[in-house]
């Protein structure tokens, strides 16, 4: 009777460790990979003129990382994945925001040097005329 | 007549009402709008269709949970509808300017090599000019020497 109550105990005292080392540990599998996710985007929007090109997008993709973080240290899964989620996004407007920026300016410098090579070209053959 | 009129158009009211219970949510409308004139955009469906799609998905997630009166998930999913078309609309404008420049160089090449081949052409008939008068200066000189002798 002694040990199966001695049993018990240890039993119940296993279960308790591994219950608290795991909720201190992977709070959840799902928010954890989101997180990464939402992580990932915002280094990438970081890296890629987002800072200049759209910083409220950005500070707020920043700001919902830090609340998913936060909310899923508190165990707050459903929380943590939306944040996430969101966060996710708004990076990715962030950085889409910048590669459209410099797409664009790329194609109004295009323009201007097409602008001038045209009237160069027209300019060197009118010139020409008079000489044949 | 007119008391059944009346009576008609209360109840219409009323059905009205009863119709439109769902209180309308802001972010869902909202994601209607931007997924809707992304849908529009012919450049979104020609470059950026992935992201069309799942927007249009989450926009569905949103429309089916509000008709659960689910509005945490509501809320979440239009959020999500009209930030994915909104990157559908800036991947696709991106993608429009990238082919403009790309399609532009052809042309330029086009330009830049007829450029080339006047400047070619001018200087050949510049030269073609000198050595005439060169030619002709010289049977001057040679009919002058000539005529020393």
């Amino acid at each position: 009777m002694r040990t199966k109550v001695r049993h018990l105990i240890s039993c119940s005292a296993a279960a308790a460790t591994l219950l608290l080392s795991w909720s201190a540990h992977a709070a959840n599998p799902i928010a954890d990979e989101k997180i990464a996710v939402a992580q990932a985007s915002l280094q990438r929007a970081e890296q890629s003129g987002a800072p200049q090109a759209a910083p409220v997008e950005l500070a707020t993709a920043r700001d919902k990382l830090a609340r998913a973080q936060k909310a899923n240290a508190d165990h707050d899964i459903k929380s943590a994945t939306a944040l996430a989620e969101q966060a996710n996004v708004d990076a990715e407007v962030a950085e889409a925001t910048a590669t459209e920026q410099r797409s664009h300016a790329a194609a109004v410098e295009f323009d201007t040097s097409m602008q001038a090579l045209r009237n160069e070209a027209m300019r060197s053959t009118s010139t020409a005329l008079p000489v044949q | 007549m007119n008391v059944r009129l009346m009576t008609g158009i209360g109840a219409a009211c009323v059905m009205a009402g009863c119709a439109s219970t769902p209180l309308p949510n802001p972010a869902l409308d909202n994601a209607r709008t931007v997924v809707e004139s992304a849908e529009a955009n012919p450049d979104v469906a020609r470059y950026s269709a992935l992201d069309l799609e799942a927007a249009k998905k989450d926009l569905a997630m949103a429309e089916s949970a509000e008709l659960r009166r689910d509005e945490t998930t509501t809320s979440q999913a239009a959020y999500m509808a009209a930030q994915t078309a909104r990157l559908a609309q800036l991947r696709a404008a991106a993608k429009v300017e990238d082919a403009h420049v790309s399609d532009g160089q052809a042309e330029r090449d086009r330009i830049q090599l007829a450029a080339r081949t006047h400047e070619l052409q001018q200087a050949q008939s510049a030269a073609d000019l000198a050595a005439a008068k060169t030619r002709a200066l010289q049977s001057e000189a040679d009919a002058l020497k000539a005529k020393q002798n």
